[in-house]
């Protein structure tokens, strides 16, 4: 673990390097439209999530904290900081994962349903609405500083599964990620401390590159 | 018949015959065409079917640098699927590969759970590996992907199906070297062949394809990509462009000399035209001939076919000379009449040694066999019925031809008056014979009649490596009365070696065990979790204690009661992405033989000991096995070529009725060829089984000159023209068997060097035997 915070400390301080201030709206775009054309500015992404998934084999919740980041077009880190530590990288429709049973790398092209999952988190950040709309059936809701995206998916198989994706935010900011399941299931991971407009650089290029799916 | 109908009717049918040839020209390069055909050994014919099987044809592709080398990999394997030549593509999984995966194992979990069940399952049911395993499955649902965890955990929580695509996937190109790190990235595609990869034919199409897809794709990703291959095919295209070079090669440089000798010898453009005819019309003849017989002719065997050349215009050179030198020899008829008897014991003695090659049991040495023995008794009959009619005009003898004649027949009288020099000639080449042949050093590797480019031998070494290749070559082979008996050896032959990878004795192995097991041990594996008392209530306490609800894997404990489906069975994997594995499951003459490949191998006699006492079981090295092979054909044909020399002494002790004419006209050859041997053994040049068949060649070529030796050596006239045409003769063959000694294919080179510098010997060798012939 401690190692693990030294790699993120050295990460965080990659982000100094930042390119200049980016303006985050502080209403809610009126247009998804708008949301994603602030998306697609918006840079590198950090946030700190909580998340918790309700599972019907499961008698209690599954939390897990950490941090993720984003680094566009298409790089994604999870990095888990509780209950034990993993790192998991999505890098296009390549992924690789780390933890204590050691690292696997995973291709999200070989299923829809894994790049249905894993994949639209990145088409947010980047503001890729083309991708997103092919996709999903999406909806958009703004009222006042609040915004609520709910992404139905076009994709037969997963929408057997997936009922919905439901994104929520406050102003330019992401605020949760819901994923609602048709059979109950649901995962809501809650977002906080999210900084747009990073670059990055030094450590934090490294850090990606190391997990460089090959 | 007229002369000249007898020309133009030559002319036509050696025309017909070389269209008949061209028309139906289709070349072999199979290295299968140097392999024994009767091979009786299960083991050797099993480790021969290997070299085609479809374990063999494949091919693989590494792409490595540039933005996405993953991305192109890909393009590039939806490409070749596109290709008539292309069988299968493989680049990593796609999501018709999980399907089948998925459809063929998640039923099966159970019965695939382990390959030793009664003692596996119960540690995978104690308490303290179902506590891990429920913790395991915890972190498994919280990652990312934890939604598709959760749809299989009711149904498989102890994960036996992620165990077998573990294994699935342990066989995919890169798996060894998935976690290496410090290497660029690298991407590969592995694809399967329809043909067999020495179809050298359609290989290079498929290989040019490969070349251009690549550099389109890789242009459009913004280029920087690297493309390394291997497989055998781009050796078989690498042999045949080196073997067609040679032939282009060979075939240039013969006909140079052959034009350039006899336009220095008979000052007439007009004579070599007219000699050439007898060479060609029996390539012509030779070449139809062998496309009737069969569908292909190899490459060597077309190259060998250049050598006829040299051999065949023997016959218009003794006829011109003899028509030209000899007093009062008359017309060209009347010249061919008076050499016809040893013209005609001549071709018989060389086809006899030709078609001694016939017997072999190298399909390859047998065409070349079949291909000499038909041309030349073809040449002698164009000598003896065709060619005078080409020669009309009063021979004149050129300077040169009178000149060797006067001086050669010099030499000879000198050599008659010192019969201590002739008996010394003879002492030292059978000294040479004596000393050398005891020395000689044999090669049996047959590797070392095919030359392997080194640029393409390295750029396949290094796929490899990437790969985690298994060794080529090596491997262990189970055989049984029947498949299910084959399964059954297969896991006992993995459970032995599985030990030697654990210990680090061998790399890895490639075992179908890993996709199929027997229908015994699914079988037990299934009674192993029946047998487990209160599975059910194990796993509830041992996951619930990690926080999972009672009762969640309750469909978990149908499925042992109530299997989804049948034990998987060979059948099963068939239009499967696995069906390929099967190819390591062959029935043979009603037997079963199952393959498992090894990789890292430093010591046979390490996997050999760890199969002991398991029956059927066996290390098969295929380099071991086949040297062992051409060491007892070597033999056999050095038995053979024994046998030549008694034949053909045989056919001169018939024909002369003389027994010391008879052993003179055989000198030349049979000494001239011990002391090529002995030669070989004085100067350690290492020699093979192609020399000992190419000193059959020596045999039937040398004897040529005892025979026009003895038969002159009464006729004072004849003894000029007969030795100017043996030196002319010896000149050109030679020259054309030097031009083989120059081929890149060691195969050629060892029959050029052998016959090349046997018949340089064994001319040598017919001013004595005239010498000593004039004395009887």
């Amino acid at each position: 673990m401690g190692a693990l915070w030294i790699v993120l400390c050295s990460f965080g301080a990659s982000f100094a390097a930042a390119q200049g201030p980016l303006v985050v709206p502080k209403t809610a775009p009126a247009t998804v439209e708008a949301l994603m054309a602030f998306f697609a500015k918006s840079r590198g992404v950090r946030a700190r999530f909580d998340e918790a998934k309700t599972m019907s084999i499961l008698a209690r919740d599954i939390t897990t904290h950490g941090v993720l980041y984003f680094d566009p077009p298409d790089r994604l880190a999870r990095v888990t900081t509780d209950p034990g530590a993993s790192t998991v990288i999505v890098r296009g429709t390549a992924v690789s994962v780390e933890d204590e049973t050691g690292r696997r790398e995973l291709d999200l092209g070989a299923s829809a349903l894994a790049r249905g999952l894993v994949g639209n988190l990145a088409l947010l950040l980047r503001g890729d609405l083309v991708e997103l709309e092919t996709r999903h059936r999406v909806e958009y809701v703004a009222e006042g500083d609040r915004w609520r995206l709910d992404l139905l998916p076009r994709d037969a198989e997963l929408a057997a599964i997936v009922d919905r994706v439901r994104v929520t935010g406050v102003g330019g900011s992401i605020a949760s990620v819901e994923t609602h399941e048709k059979s109950g299931d649901q995962t809501v991971t809650r977002l906080s401390d999210v900084a747009f407009g990073l670059e990055f650089t030094g450590a934090g290029e490294r850090f990606f590159e190391s997990y460089e799916p090959r | 018949m007229s002369d000249r109908s007898r020309r133009i009717w030559t002319l036509l049918c050696i025309a017909a015959a070389g269209l008949y040839g061209v028309a139906r020209l289709e070349l072999n390069g199979s290295i299968m065409h140097f392999l024994p055909s009767r091979v009786d050994a299960e083991l050797i014919r099993i480790s021969l079917d290997l070299l085609e099987s479809p374990l063999s044809r494949r091919m693989v592709l590494s792409i490595e640098g540039g933005e996405d080398p993953g991305r192109v990999a890909k393009e590039l394997a939806g490409s070749l699927r596109e290709h008539e030549e292309v069988a299968w593509v493989e680049a990593g999984f796609d999501p018709g590969t999980m399907r089948s995966l998925y459809e063929l194992y998640f039923d099966r979990r159970v019965y695939l759970a382990s390959a030793n069940p009664e003692v596996e399952i119960p540690k995978l049911l104690a308490s303290d590996a179902l506590a891990r395993r429920a913790d395991h499955l915890l972190a498994r649902l919280a990652a990312p992907d934890g939604m598709l965890v959760a749809r299989v955990a009711p149904e498989d929580p102890l994960g036996l199906f992620d165990a077998v695509l573990a294994r699935v996937q342990d066989f995919q190109p890169g798996a060894s070297r998935a976690a290496a790190s410090g290497d660029p990235p690298f991407a590969l595609v592995q694809l399967g062949l329809r043909s067999s990869p020495f179809d050298s034919l359609r290989q290079v199409g498929l290989l040019t394809f490969i070349e251009s897809e690549f550099e389109r794709i890789a242009a459009e990703h913004g280029g920087g990509f690297l493309l390394e291959q291997s497989g055998a095919n781009r050796f078989a295209v690498a042999s045949e462009k080196s073997v067609r070079g040679d032939v282009n090669f060979i075939s240039l440089v013969s006909l140079s000399v052959v034009f350039g000798l006899f336009l220095l010898i008979f000052h007439s453009l007009r004579n070599l035209l007219i000699a050439i005819i007898v060479p060609i019309g029996g390539f012509a003849f030779a070449l139809a001939a062998s496309l009737a017989l069969s569908d292909a002719v190899h490459d060597i065997t077309l190259a060998f076919g250049f050598v006829l050349i040299g051999v065949a215009i023997d016959y218009p050179i003794h006829l011109m000379n003899h028509h030209a030198l000899t007093a009062g020899a008359g017309s060209a008829w009347q010249a061919v009449a008076s050499i016809r008897p040893s013209l005609v014991v001549s071709a018989v003695t060389t086809t006899l040694a030709f078609f001694s090659l016939f017997l072999s049991d190298f399909p390859g040495l047998s065409e070349m066999g079949t291909f000499a023995a038909i041309g030349v008794p073809i040449a002698l009959g164009l000598t003896l019925f065709c060619l005078p009619a080409f020669l009309t005009r009063p021979p004149v003898a050129t300077p040169a031809q009178r000149a060797l004649s006067l001086g050669s027949v010099r030499l000879v009288d000198r050599l008659s008056e010192r019969p201590a020099l002739l008996v010394g000639v003879l002492c030292v080449f059978a000294a040479i014979a004596a000393i050398g042949i005891p020395r000689l050093q044999w090669e049996d590797d047959p590797s070392g009649l095919m030359t392997m480019d080194p640029v393409l031998l390295a750029e396949a070494r290094r796929v490899s490596d990437k790969v985690g290749e298994f060794d080529p070559g090596r491997f262990v082979v189970g055989l049984a009365p029947d498949r299910e008996s084959a399964l059954v050896l297969n896991e006992r032959i993995a459970e032995r070696l599985t030990a030697l990878v654990d210990s680090g004795q061998i790399g890895g192995i490639g075992s179908l065990s890993s996709f199929l097991l027997s229908e015994d041990l699914q079988q037990r594996n299934l009674a192993a979790f029946r047998d487990a008392d209160g599975l059910e209530a194990s796993i509830d306490t041992a996951f619930g204690a990690a926080g999972f609800r009672p009762g969640a894997f309750a469909a978990f404990a149908q499925s042992i009661d109530e299997p989804a489906a049948p034990p998987l069975r060979p059948d099963d994997l068939i239009g499967t992405p696995l069906e390929r594995a099967l190819a390591s499951l062959v029935e043979v003459d009603g037997h079963y033989s199952v393959v498992t490949l090894l990789r890292g191998v430093d010591s046979g006699a390490v996997v050999s000991a760890a199969l002991e006492g398991l029956d059927g079981a066996h290390y098969v090295d295929q380099k071991a096995i086949m040297s062992d092979v051409y060491q007892g054909y070597r033999r056999s044909t050095v038995r053979m070529l024994g046998v030549g020399a008694v034949v053909v002494l045989v056919v001169l002790q018939l024909r002369y009725r003389h027994p010391l004419r008879g052993l003179l006209a055989a000198l030349p050859a049979g000494l001239g060829a011990l002391a090529t041997f002995g030669l070989f053994g004085l100067l350690d040049s290492p020699v093979n089984v192609v020399s000992a068949i190419s000193a059959l060649v020596v045999l039937g070529m040398g004897v040529d000159y005892g025979i026009f030796a003895v038969d002159s050596a009464r006729d004072h006239a004849r003894q000029g023209a007969m030795l100017t045409s043996l030196m002319v003769s010896c000149l050109t063959s030679v020259f054309v068997f030097g031009v083989l000694a120059l081929a890149s294919q060691p195969v050629l080179r060892s029959i050029g060097l052998t016959t090349g510098v046997g018949v340089l010997l064994a001319l040598a060798l017919a001013p004595v035997t005239l010498a000593l012939a004039r004395r009887l």
